[in-house]
């Protein structure tokens, strides 16, 4: 999966060298039809092969909220491409716009958000120009949601089993007892021990990580080809962080689901992502392969999230917070966005907003100091 | 179950004791014996003799204390003795008033309801466009027009001018029909703004829950999503509020009982007070406030059984 | 959320109406520094419909004033007989030259009245709210403060009233005590505190948990400073929105009261107005229903939609706050 660019993504743990890394380089040359999915392939070639035909493919989305106070740009062009299998990192501080982009894909944006411009093509169909109801036969079954709060996203009045049982009646012919026991196997596949008990329970019965699970069971009920996860883990203990996390990846190895991981915890997309897209005030900042990315930041707002992290045996480092908040999304500053936040900006950064522009690699930016540097 | 329904009946009873307590102090302190002596002599027997006479007679020269234990036995025991403007028996007269009051609120009540939900639901799938707020308009103006004057416009112009009902009356058995068409009309009228509204905010703030997008996420159309969970889960409020104004409903009729002429439990109400009928006052408040009681029990019954978060206890 | 990613603090976009609202948060940061006070006004100066209703109870209340004063012979009018409406019939229908809404039996000018009923209403709407609000604060705050006993009497004390049907008590006082507008400003207070008090008392009970009233207390502040400074103010709301509805309680009430012969005879209130109206339309005669019955539903309109704005703009929150049904 790659970001806004049609070369191959690396494989996972590869050598991030797209268009003639690996195995699957002269496959990747092949022309885009010819591209199909096959099951027993080393893991690089199908990902190579999976980047030529993304699972989903999001181009210059906009999504905003009309306000009484403002048009608030909460996704102001955002693209990217998903391949099969493969995990996206959508990154950013609070209010940048992860969670609107999520939904508004979904075509589950609330009033007063709407859908401005943009595509999001998913089986070659564009999400966003469907009739509602075709949308609706697509939710759950092609495309998911993992929420954020498992408790709210648990209709209390419901047991745990009837809820993820709702999918299936949307989208498969099971009656109800069928689909009661395909609920408890799917509760069993999260790694719900005694699932048939589990099912009947009601969402306050359960305890926090148990709601996520379930949360989970309900999404990937129908095998989606993508599944948005929300903060999947923010609302979570640590210990259970990382077992949520190995279970969408277990899963994603399973199934070939593609996963857009929406988070502001680096950490997760360390551990779960191939790529990963910062964002910021609406708009993404940096794209790519998140080896590269981690270790060789180009944008001072990736530079500083990372900055960010404590990180155990470096006790001594001293964290780097970032000044200021995100810029009022409803009267924004003109040229780069995060110029009043960055240690590094010049005059020039304050008078046009930047491109996001191809460093190679499979990397984009969007500052003038970074590509400039590049271009020199 | 059974164990709750002891406790609550036992929590009650201080309640009365409260009641009682309040009607002691309005009658026997604030001056309400000595105007209910004065009321119940005719005219011509008004001599201080006679008023000490009475007042023994109705044993308002007892202790304080013994009065109100006397207050609280009657209220228990719901033994009122005779109405002093009837001389019948207070029992009796309730028995009697209690249908109509009945035959006006329950049918109206029920028709409100059911108008305001459908109404609601309406506001809330055309949320910020015109048909809701088309409706919200027509509800603030329903509830800030002095009912009084509705009343008298309906009856001029809809049973006065239109003849479309008698314009008062009474009958017992299924003819009161006739009589109860045009009240319940108004009814229906007056008080669906104040449920609609609340129902809408009710509805409002389900549509907002991350579970109904959670539904929509799962490929629900967003009608079902709309009854299965939006609606479903406004059940509980919406049942608190009908189940809680069932007491009022008596009350709230007083108006339209008193002008229609329909003889119920409000319009004996109101006769009482205005003749100082102490002892049929008494009657019909405790009488409401056992009324009251009984419902918010119901109420926390009907709420353990919608929601299997509450537990009885 | 000043420190970016170390700062585990809860993603604000999770569901959408906290998606939104930490939208509208970002919206507001140029703002950071002003008062949350100010922040509500600001809303409420902003919402048009509230601005509207505002403007027409400021006609109102203006109007009121000014005719209070005998200026332009309104109180007279209201009063007094026109000599003219005596030699004929002292009814003049609505329109008659001089007296655009007509007048009524005595020939007293409905438009008059109709503009001294603004009179009476705010004043019975003050006087209940003003005997109403000292009520509930102490006994809320006395129960939420102190807990224990204290608290189970008061909150006693609300279910025994609250178990009393309000207007039965209300008839009762009035017909007992007499009727003066000051006994029915006590009526409407004495069965109207208990919503206002629940709050209060929550409010209280609440702070005295809180985290800012101990941290307060731990730099050696009074009871009295905690509680003028940190736990009031949170009350506000609830005082200001419940003051608006009770108020339009006390003015459909009184129409009521004046329906069983409980109001002020002789007194140009709205609600003895329209009862008099009762038995002067048989013979066709509107003027006093047409006359207060217009003022009342433009001035209860306004003031029903100022205190929803008022609601809503003193606290988001606030929006399902339970309507108080009269």
């Amino acid at each position: 999966m790659s970001v806004e660019r049609d070369t191959a993504s690396a494989p996972r743990g590869g050598v991030p060298k797209p268009g003639n890394a690996g195995p699957g380089a002269p496959r990747s040359a092949a022309p885009a039809g010819a591209a199909r999915p096959l099951p027993a392939r080393p893991a690089g070639l199908a990902a190579a092969l999976a980047a030529e035909a993304p699972v989903l493919d999001v181009r210059n989305l906009a999504a905003w909220y009309f306000t009484d106070e403002g048009t608030v740009k909460a996704v102001d062009g955002v693209g990217f491409k998903l391949g099969k299998g493969k995990t996206l990192g959508l990154v950013g501080e609070s209010g940048c716009g992860k969670t609107a982009t999520g939904l508004a894909v979904l075509g589950l944006l609330p009033p007063p958000g709407r859908v401005v411009r943009g595509e999001a093509v998913l089986g070659r169909r564009d999400l966003l120009r469907m009739p509602e109801a075709d949308l609706a036969a697509m939710r759950g079954r092609d495309i998911a949601m993992i929420f954020q709060e498992p408790m709210s996203a648990l209709d209390p009045l419901m047991t745990a089993g009837e809820q993820i049982a709702e999918c299936l009646e949307m989208h498969t012919a099971l009656d109800r007892r069928e689909r009661a026991e395909k609920a408890v196997e799917l509760l069993a596949s999260v790694g719900v021990p005694e699932p048939a008990l589990r099912a009947k329970a009601w969402p306050h019965e359960l305890s926090g990580g148990m709601r996520q699970r379930v949360v989970i069971a309900m999404a990937l009920a129908c095998d989606p080809k993508v599944v948005i996860a929300d903060e999947p883990t923010t609302a979570l203990d640590v210990t259970v962080q990382a077992q949520i996390l190995d279970l969408i990846e277990d899963t994603q190895e399973r199934t070939g689901m593609g996963v857009i991981l929406v988070t502001h915890d680096l950490a997760a997309v360390a551990q779960a992502a191939d790529e990963v897209a910062v964002m910021y005030a609406g708009v993404l900042v940096e794209t790519g392969p998140v080896k590269d990315v981690y270790a060789h930041p180009a944008h001072p707002y990736t530079k500083a999230l990372l900055g960010s992290i404590p990180v155990v045996g470096q006790a001594a480092r001293q964290l780097v917070t970032i000044p200021g908040r995100v810029p009022n999304l409803a009267r924004l500053p003109s040229g780069c966005r995060f110029a009043d936040r960055c240690p590094l900006a010049e005059s020039a950064c304050r008078a046009v907003e930047p491109d996001l522009v191809d460093l190679g690699a499979g990397r984009r930016v969007r500052c003038i100091l970074a590509t400039g540097r590049a271009a020199r | 179950m059974l164990h709750y329904l002891a406790r609550r009946i036992v929590s009650t009873l201080p309640i009365l004791l409260g009641v009682a307590l309040v009607f002691f102090l309005v009658f026997n302190l604030v001056g309400g014996s000595e105007r209910f002596l004065y009321n119940i002599l005719p005219p011509k027997g008004r001599t201080p003799e006679t008023i000490d006479q009475y007042r023994e007679a109705y044993g308002l020269d007892r202790p304080v204390i013994v009065q109100f234990l006397d207050t609280v036995g009657d209220m228990v025991t719901f033994d009122f003795g005779r109405s002093e403007s009837t001389r019948q028996k207070v029992s009796y007269l309730i028995a009697r008033y209690v249908p109509a009051s009945a035959a006006l609120a329950v049918p109206a009540f029920v028709v409100e309801i059911a108008l305001a939900l459908a109404l609601a639901m309406l506001c809330a799938r055309t949320r910020g466009r015109w048909p809701d707020r088309l409706v919200g308009v027509l509800s603030v103006a329903g509830m800030s027009l002095p009912m009084l004057a509705l009343v008298i416009i309906g009856q001029r112009f809809l049973a006065f001018e239109a003849g479309l009902f008698p314009i008062s009356g009474w009958t017992r058995g299924l003819g009161a029909i006739r009589y109860l068409a045009l009240p319940w009309l108004l009814w229906v009228t007056v008080s669906v703004g104040y449920d609609v509204r609340f129902f809408r905010t009710a509805l409002v703030e389900e549509q907002g829950k991350e579970y109904v997008r959670a539904a929509l996420a799962k490929g629900m159309p967003r009608r079902l999503a709309m009854r299965r969970h939006v609606l479903r889960n406004a059940m509980v409020p919406i049942l608190t509020y009908v189940v809680i104004q069932v007491p009022f409903l008596l009350t709230g009729s007083m108006l339209l009982e008193r002008f229609f002429s329909i003889p119920g439990i409000g319009e004996l109400l109101v006769q009482a007070i205005l003749s100082y009928d102490l002892p049929v006052m008494k009657a019909t408040v405790t009488f409401y406030t056992l009324f009251f009681i009984g419902f918010s029990v119901l109420t926390d019954l009907l709420y353990a059984a919608v929601d299997p978060r509450v537990r009885l206890g | 959320m000043s420190g970016g990613i170390v700062d585990k603090g809860r993603e604000g976009g999770a569901s959408a109406a906290r998606g939104a609202a930490a939208i509208g948060g970002a919206t507001r940061g140029r703002e950071r520094g002003m008062s949350p006070f100010r922040l509500s006004m600001r809303r409420l100066a902003r919402d048009r419909s509230a601005m509207a209703a505002a403007a027409i109870i400021t006609a109102f209340i203006a109007t009121a004033l000014v005719a209070g004063t005998g200026a332009f012979g309104i109180k007279e009018a209201a009063t007094v007989f026109d000599e003219n409406s005596l030699d004929t019939m002292r009814y003049l229908p609505v329109g008659t030259e001089g007296h655009v809404l007509g007048t009524d039996g005595f020939g007293r000018d409905v438009l008059a009245r109709s503009i001294m009923g603004i009179r009476t209403a705010l004043y019975l709407g003050y006087l209940a709210g003003l005997m109403t609000v000292p009520i509930a604060l102490l006994l809320g705050a006395v129960a939420g403060w102190y807990g224990g006993l204290v608290d189970d009497a008061v909150t006693w004390l609300m279910s025994v009233v609250v178990a009393v049907p309000g207007i039965l008590l209300i008839m009762s006082l009035i017909q007992i005590v007499g009727k003066s507008f000051t006994t029915m400003a006590f009526a409407f207070a004495v069965t109207g505190w208990v919503g206002l008090a629940r709050v209060v008392r929550g409010a209280f009970l609440q702070a005295r948990e809180s985290e800012y009233v101990l941290a307060a207390r731990a730099l050696g502040a009074g009871d009295a400073r905690i509680v003028f400074r940190h736990v009031l103010p949170n009350v506000f709301h609830f005082v200001t929105v419940n003051f608006v509805l009770q108020f339009v309680g006390v003015v459909k009430s009184e129409v009521f009261l004046a329906f069983v012969g409980l109001t002020l005879v002789g007194e140009a209130t709205w609600g003895s107005m329209i009862d008099s109206a009762r038995s002067e339309v048989s013979s066709g005669r509107w003027q006093n229903l047409i006359g207060p019955t217009l003022f009342m539903g433009i001035f209860l309109m306004a003031m029903t939609v100022f205190g929803d704005s008022l609601r809503d703009a003193l606290d988001p929150k606030l929006k399902n706050a339970e309507e108080v049904r009269s």
